[in-house]
């Protein structure tokens, strides 16, 4: 049976052809396959380039490329690898500057010790 | 303007049943009762009305007002300024002993593991509640030994209206005995500014004996407000 995460990377004949019309399995592999991968792993672009639209499958994992962008990502890689303005710096928390103006708290010893 | 007793059941009032605040007894854990129909409670069959904290209260008009200050000024003239201020350190005094006694009972802390700010604005709220204004406290002066209190919208100044001197004795009072209760200090509390000379606010200040004096002499002698506290600041006191 095939896997669900080849869907998006199988041509529409092989998909059918690959359903167990007479009650068993194909145990064949799909012509011209390099390697298997979860299309939720591929952005979006590697998603459509990887569809078979003239029955020709171009799997491109994202190792390949080198860089890419997954849902498995965490948020801050995620949108560190957009290069926004060429100059990734998402996220930064700006640091805070201790006011040392500020006059702690008062209690009641404090004002005990004002007279 | 309400006038307060420290119990609910006062036999000085002659009044020996004891009123339960109905919402307190709902939701006794509440702390945001500050609003009128929340602080007071209405007991129509015996006419009282008590408050959060279990003190019965009298609702006075500006008559009443009048009537006192002008009915002891006929009775003892100058003094009566003398009368109020005590008056008033009596029942700060008083006040202080109940008010750390809700204090604890409410927020399940003493008031000596408090902060100062949030034992002030605790202890003025159910006057603010009461009509007696709202206040500021100024501890700006803390390093000088003094401290300045500024009462907005005063009942009694706002009640005697442009008299030309200072009428709040009672809060000066209050704020003495209060103060002193709490820090177990003797304090005294002068009003250096009032709503009743043309000011926008009353100005209490707060210190130990030599400085309200000091303070003392300096407003008989013309001085302002203004005049005190840079004297004050400079550390000027009576030789």
């Amino acid at each position: 049976m095939m896997d669900r995460a080849q869907w998006p990377v199988t041509t529409v004949g092989y998909f059918f052809s690959a359903l167990p019309w007479r009650g068993s399995a194909i145990a064949s592999a799909p012509p011209e396959r390099k390697q298997s991968i979860d299309f939720r792993l591929l952005s979006v672009q590697d998603f459509f380039a990887s569809m078979a639209w003239d029955g020709q499958p171009q799997v491109v994992t994202t190792a390949e490329k080198g860089r890419g962008l997954s849902y498995q990502m965490s948020v801050r890689q995620f949108f560190g690898h957009i290069a926004w303005q060429g100059r990734p710096n998402i996220g930064v928390v700006p640091q805070i500057r201790h006011n040392p103006t500020k006059a702690p708290d008062l209690d009641l010893s404090d004002l005990s010790d004002l007279f | 303007m309400v006038l307060t007793t420290s119990e609910s059941s006062s036999p000085l009032l002659g009044y020996s049943h004891k009123v339960d605040h109905i919402l307190k007894k709902k939701y006794p854990k509440r702390h945001h009762h500050y609003r009128f129909s929340d602080f007071f409670s209405f007991d129509t069959p015996s006419g009282s009305v008590v408050d959060w904290n279990d003190s019965r209260n009298i609702f006075a008009g500006e008559d009443f007002i009048v009537a006192l200050i002008e009915g002891l000024e006929e009775e003892v003239g100058s003094a009566s300024s003398v009368v109020m201020y005590s008056m008033g350190r009596q029942w700060g005094q008083r006040d202080a002993e109940s008010f750390k006694i809700w204090f604890e009972q409410e927020f399940g802390f003493s008031v000596k593991q408090s902060s100062l700010s949030f034992i002030l604005e605790t202890w003025w709220w159910p006057f603010a509640s009461q009509g007696w204004g709202n206040w500021e406290v100024d501890l700006n002066e803390q390093k000088n030994g003094f401290m300045f209190i500024n009462v907005f919208d005063s009942a009694v100044a706002r009640t005697l209206g442009d008299v030309g001197k200072p009428v709040c004795h009672i809060y000066a009072g209050l704020f003495s005995g209060f103060f002193s209760g709490l820090i177990q200090k003797q304090l005294n509390c002068i009003e250096i500014q009032c709503y009743a000379m043309g000011e926008t606010y009353c100005k209490f200040l707060l210190g130990k004996q030599d400085r309200i004096d000091a303070a003392t002499f300096w407003q008989t002698e013309g001085g302002t407000a203004r005049d005190i506290e840079k004297r004050l600041q400079n550390g000027e006191y009576l030789g």
